[in-house]
């Protein structure tokens, strides 16, 4: 039973040299056991609800009924159809649960991982991957009644559906640089995540979530300069049947190559400590 | 593969010792702005854990950490096995690298024993019809029966101890560092244990312990290393390391004894 049979060569780094084996070294060692931050998220996830007999299905039962009082007391506020306003808010409010989640929460990913960096030689990416991937499972937990209501009063259809996917691809790559940013910083600085957090809540105001986009009216500077405003669009309106502009697309693209390239230089560069901080 | 090696050179750690008023941002941007002016007294502390550390270790050592608390053993192992970092120096280590430095090891209390080793297993990079196949080895092994499938908070140290090294034993490691888990076990254990080291350590070429124990450190080790106060004071086969350690402890006693009474006098 001693055999070590395993197809992974990587995992396996026969060599280990300080000089050398920093940030890049411990991402892709994290990236070549995908099983273990699929396992990890899973866990975080079981443990919430273990012993609870829906389990993570609760994360769709209060997402519907968070959706359904909001919707009530803000169709009659905004004055708009519950037609429009319920699939809006509902794909809306997941989606940022899953973007504040993965930056606010995801600040406290390495300081929570404390005693797997101190005891073990995993990869310490891992714990920020997996605290990525346990939000995107949350996701799609929370999506579903947006999802089904979408799909019921015919707003999407197939093509929407895959915009939807291909634009909720992108942004998870995005914002999750600046989770794992988050992270880095927050074990040397320990008010980044109550800063995060509050940071978050601003921008959730500042973003067209509860209100519609309309009733910003000429003050579009709020959406402009706000990254999280082209991330919603690019996965809520293909779903309401609303092609997003291009340049959402791309500006989401920037925030994914400059948030993961921001992420490369410092983590390279602070490797070396990062174990003594946590 | 064959020639597993550690090799340390010039290695110091230096760790910051953190409180609530140097960790936060505000007094990091209070400094900045201050121009370190104001703040000359309130710059982050730091600690030397290791200080010009100077070892090699090659393929079928056995090497024992002497020393008694805060001289710097479980800094060294956790250096070797990459999680500290050398401040100045290098580490380079040939081989795979295992590291039982702690008996909880990532396990989650409110999880059942086999959901750990499974994850534990998943950790060490199995795959799931790998980790699957360790289990009925891992169970006997440390004979946890049908506390094996309670959650592990329900567990004994001892236990904790046998489930984290029946895992970490099923999967072969060039190197593998050791810190006090054995000492854990009672004595059916370590009878047990010694069953599965020796089967393991055909395959380990290195072995790296740190225990407070000789009986411990004399099953398992050729060669001893005495620390003090992040320094190796001592580098030779383990029974002169021992010895030359208890005569140094002895004398460090008599010293000290010399002192008080030499005050008491006073």
């Amino acid at each position: 039973m001693q055999t070590r049979t395993t197809s992974d060569g990587l995992m396996r780094a026969k060599i280990y040299d300080s000089r050398t084996h920093r940030g890049y070294d411990d991402l892709r060692r994290a990236l070549a056991n995908p099983r273990l931050i699929w396992l990890l998220a899973f866990r975080d996830i079981q443990a919430r609800y273990r012993r609870s007999m829906l389990g993570p299905f609760w994360i769709t039962i209060s997402m519907t009924g968070t959706v359904l009082g909001m919707s009530f007391v803000f169709s009659t506020i905004m004055n708009r159809g519950y037609d429009d306003y319920v699939p809006y808010l509902a794909v809306g409010m997941a989606l940022w649960a899953m973007i504040s989640g993965i930056v606010a929460e995801g600040a406290n990913s390495l300081i929570q991982a404390a005693a797997m960096v101190k005891y073990t030689t995993q990869p310490l990416a891992t714990h920020m991957l997996r605290h990525q991937l346990h939000q995107l499972i949350f996701f799609a937990h929370n999506i579903v009644p947006g999802l089904v209501l979408c799909l019921l009063l015919g707003k999407t259809g197939l093509a929407g559906i895959a915009a939807s996917l291909a634009g909720l691809l992108l942004t998870f790559v995005a914002v999750s640089s600046l989770g794992f940013f988050a992270a880095l910083v927050s074990v040397r600085f320990r008010d980044i995540p109550q800063i995060a957090t509050n940071l978050m809540q601003v921008f959730f105001f500042l973003t067209p979530i509860i209100w519609p986009l309309a009733a910003i009216g000429d003050r579009t500077y709020v959406l402009d300069y706000n990254p999280f405003y082209s991330m919603v669009t690019i996965v809520r309106e293909p779903l309401l049947g609303i092609w997003p502009p291009a340049h959402a697309w791309f500006i989401v693209g920037g925030v994914a190559v400059l948030g993961w390239l921001a992420v490369a230089v410092i983590y390279e560069r602070i490797f070396d400590r990062l174990s003594k901080w946590v | 593969m064959s020639g597993a090696s550690i090799e340390i050179v010039d290695a110091t750690v230096d760790m910051q010792v953190f409180t609530a008023r140097t960790v936060s941002l505000k007094n990091a941007l209070g400094r900045a702005l201050t121009g370190g002016r104001v703040s000359q007294g309130d710059g982050v502390p730091t600690v030397r854990a290791l200080d010009g550390i100077n070892l090699t270790i090659e393929a079928g050592e056995r090497v024992a950490l002497i020393g008694h608390n805060g001289a710097g053993k479980s800094t060294l192992l956790r250096l070797m096995a990459g999680i500290y970092r050398p401040t100045t120096g290098h580490v380079r280590v040939a081989g795979s690298i295992g590291a039982m430095l702690d008996t909880q090891l990532g396990m989650d209390p409110d999880f059942t024993g086999r959901e750990n080793a499974l994850l534990m297993a998943a950790a060490l990079g199995l795959s799931r019809a790998e980790s699957r196949a360790i289990i009925p080895g891992v169970i006997e092994f440390c004979g946890l029966g049908t506390f094996m499938d309670l959650p592990v908070r329900t567990y004994s140290s001892g236990m904790l101890a046998r489930l984290a090294f029946g895992v970490h034993t099923a999967v072969s490691q060039d190197v593998m560092l050791v810190d006090e888990v054995i000492g854990a076990g009672d004595a059916a254990f370590h009878d047990k244990v010694q069953g599965r080291l020796a089967d393991f350590m055909q395959k380990a070429q290195i072995m790296v312990l740190a225990s407070h124990s000789d009986g411990v450190l004399e099953r398992y080790c050729n060669r001893g290393i005495v620390m003090s106060a992040g320094t190796i004071v001592q580098d030779a086969p383990l029974k002169d390391a021992l010895d030359f350690y208890h005569w140094w402890i002895a004398e460090a006693a008599k010293l000290a004894a010399a002192a008080n009474s030499q005050d008491e006098s006073a």
